[in-house]
């Protein structure tokens, strides 16, 4: 079943088969920064928030850096930081459903990169709808897994769960947004 | 149950779910990226960086200095049992603290006899030229207070506060005529007022200590070279001569005087006449009914019981005032208190400490 998305490949130095991320911490920021950043704009209403949860998301792993063990993938590290922050924004600031013509931006931006898509607003806002009425574990899998762009082993380290456990999350999650759009489609 | 079971899946479900993946992709392609951001906070972290590198360096510097204070803390602390067990025992020997060091520093010109400690021991007075007495809260929380003497053309030179009255005595000699004079403290329903208890012609006198009921003042008058101890009455104007010397001192309980004569510390009994020689030194201030302290000829502190036949004596420890020869050494009349008067040569002044057990 092709349910896993191409991933970019992870440059990390491996040694007897075993996991090891060599590199220095600028360079790990350069390649998560737009999957936290993009992460996040996905999860929080307004743009500028989740522009700021970014900032605190690696001004926070910089400072615990040093704990990194460098053993297991920095994304795994990088997004639970990025998922425990964006929970304690939500918990303090009771944080609605993201709205898409904010994530989108309703005026133009320059900041924006070139790359932004074709699809439809409303196309996105449907989705949106969609993803909202699951329920909170299968929203964090499904953000984290497409979103994030993580593998199901990174997923399960995130949120601290079994990776069957997030496998049978995430396909009744699909299951369940595939029926909206079933649903959708006839209506 | 195996995870096919459990996640069944047929054709149908995996096209629709590909094709929602490829949604969920292209929505998330979608998600703008800030670049600005991500610009800005690569310097910000680069910065950070860079502190972060300094305060790791500067933990390295201080780590010699920190193990080197633990073990000055260390040799501190093993400083400090040792002192508190030496303290300890001196304290067994009857060890004064002084803890109230260098209270007041007054002009070289002040005589011991100036200052005293009033009956709690939690104010000084002193006098200062030409005709005020200045009293200061030994715990600063009052301010010092003025309080004007009789105008003279003179001076006055000593000062006794009283046992229980808001009273001091003071003496006041100008040129031949000597006089004694007794000055109400002002407080919030009075105010000051002196009145002139004694007047006296071609004598001076010294040293007036009040009773312990306040009712006389014993001084000091010194007539063609002779000294003699008198008495006044503050109620009366009887008078009377109780022995030959000076520096009187009532006992509390008032059944003793102590004073100096011939360099000599001596007690009499009042009641019976009865005198007794303690030693050398000079001041003697009662502590407690029979327990009298007196400054030696070499500056130190001797406390005598002097209900013990023979006279027990000791000599006290003053802590913190190491070396230095104390002039006189004066109990407030509660006994809790000792004014500790000595001399500082740089630069010439009169200090006045405090001391208690």
């Amino acid at each position: 079943m092709g349910m896993a998305i191409e991933r970019s490949a992870q440059p990390s130095a491996q040694s007897n088969g075993d996991f090891y991320e060599s590199r220095p911490f600028t360079e790990l920021y350069d390649e998560y920064f737009d999957r936290v950043n993009r992460y996040l704009r996905c999860r929080v209403q307004n743009p500028w928030d989740a522009d700021d949860l970014t900032t605190v998301v690696f001004l926070k792993a910089l400072e615990k850096f040093e704990q990194y063990s460098r053993t297991s993938p920095f994304a795994s590290w990088i997004f639970r930081i990025a998922h425990n922050t964006f929970v304690d924004f939500v918990r303090k600031n009771r944080e609605l459903p993201v709205d898409q013509e904010d994530l989108l931006g309703a005026e133009q931006d320059d900041t924006w990169q070139p790359e932004r898509q074709a699809l439809t607003k409303e196309e996105i806002r449907l989705l949106r709808d969609r993803l909202d009425l699951l329920s909170q574990d299968q929203k964090d899998v499904l953000m984290l897994r497409y979103f994030a762009d993580l593998k199901i082993a990174q997923v399960a380290e995130v949120l601290g769960k079994t990776e069957s456990s997030i496998k049978m999350i995430s396909y009744r999650g699909l299951q369940k947004l595939q029926k909206m759009y079933e649903k959708g489609e006839s209506e | 149950m195996k995870e096919e079971d459990r996640i069944p899946r047929d054709r149908t479900d995996e096209q629709t779910v590909t094709s929602l993946l490829s949604h969920l992709q292209e929505m998330r392609q979608a998600v703008p990226v800030n670049y600005q951001l991500k610009t800005e906070l690569k310097k910000q972290l680069l910065q950070r960086m860079k502190e972060l590198e300094l305060q790791k360096t500067d933990s390295v510097v201080v780590k010699m200095p920190h193990s080197r204070k633990k073990l000055l803390r260390v040799c501190a602390a093993v400083m400090i049992a040792a002192i508190t067990v030496g303290v300890y025992s001196w304290w067994e020997k009857d060890v004064l603290a002084v803890d109230k060091q260098g209270l007041l520093t007054l002009p070289a010109h002040t005589t011991e006899e100036q200052v005293d400690i009033d009956p709690t021991g939690k104010e000084v007075a002193y006098l200062v030229s030409p005709s005020v007495i200045r009293t200061v809260s030994v715990d600063e929380k009052k301010h010092p207070e003025n309080i004007s003497l009789p105008a003279t053309d003179g001076e006055y030179r000593a000062l006794s506060w009283a046992n229980h009255n808001e009273q001091v005595a003071v003496v006041e000699q100008s040129g031949k005529q000597a006089r004694i004079w007794i000055v109400d403290i002002p407080d919030q329903n009075n105010v000051s007022s002196s009145r002139l208890l004694k007047e006296e012609e071609n004598v001076t006198y010294h040293s007036p200590a009040w009773s312990p009921g306040d009712e006389t003042i014993a001084y000091t008058r010194i007539k063609d070279g002779v000294e003699e101890i008198w008495v006044s009455s503050t109620v009366s104007f009887q008078e009377w001569k109780l022995a030959e010397g000076s520096q009187p001192e009532w006992s509390p309980d008032g059944r003793f005087l102590a004073y100096t004569k011939a360099g000599k510390v001596q007690v009499m009994e009042v009641r019976t006449g009865n005198i007794s020689v303690l030693g050398d030194g000079k001041w003697p201030s009662w502590s407690q009914n029979a327990a009298l302290t007196y400054t030696s000829p070499e500056g130190g502190l001797v406390e005598a019981q002097v209900d013990e036949k023979p006279f027990a004596s000791k000599e006290l420890e003053l802590l913190n005032l190491f070396g230095e020869q104390v002039v006189r050494g004066s109990w407030s009349s509660e006994g809790n208190q000792l004014l500790v008067v000595h001399r500082d040569e740089q630069p010439k002044s009169l200090v006045i400490s405090l001391a208690s057990r």
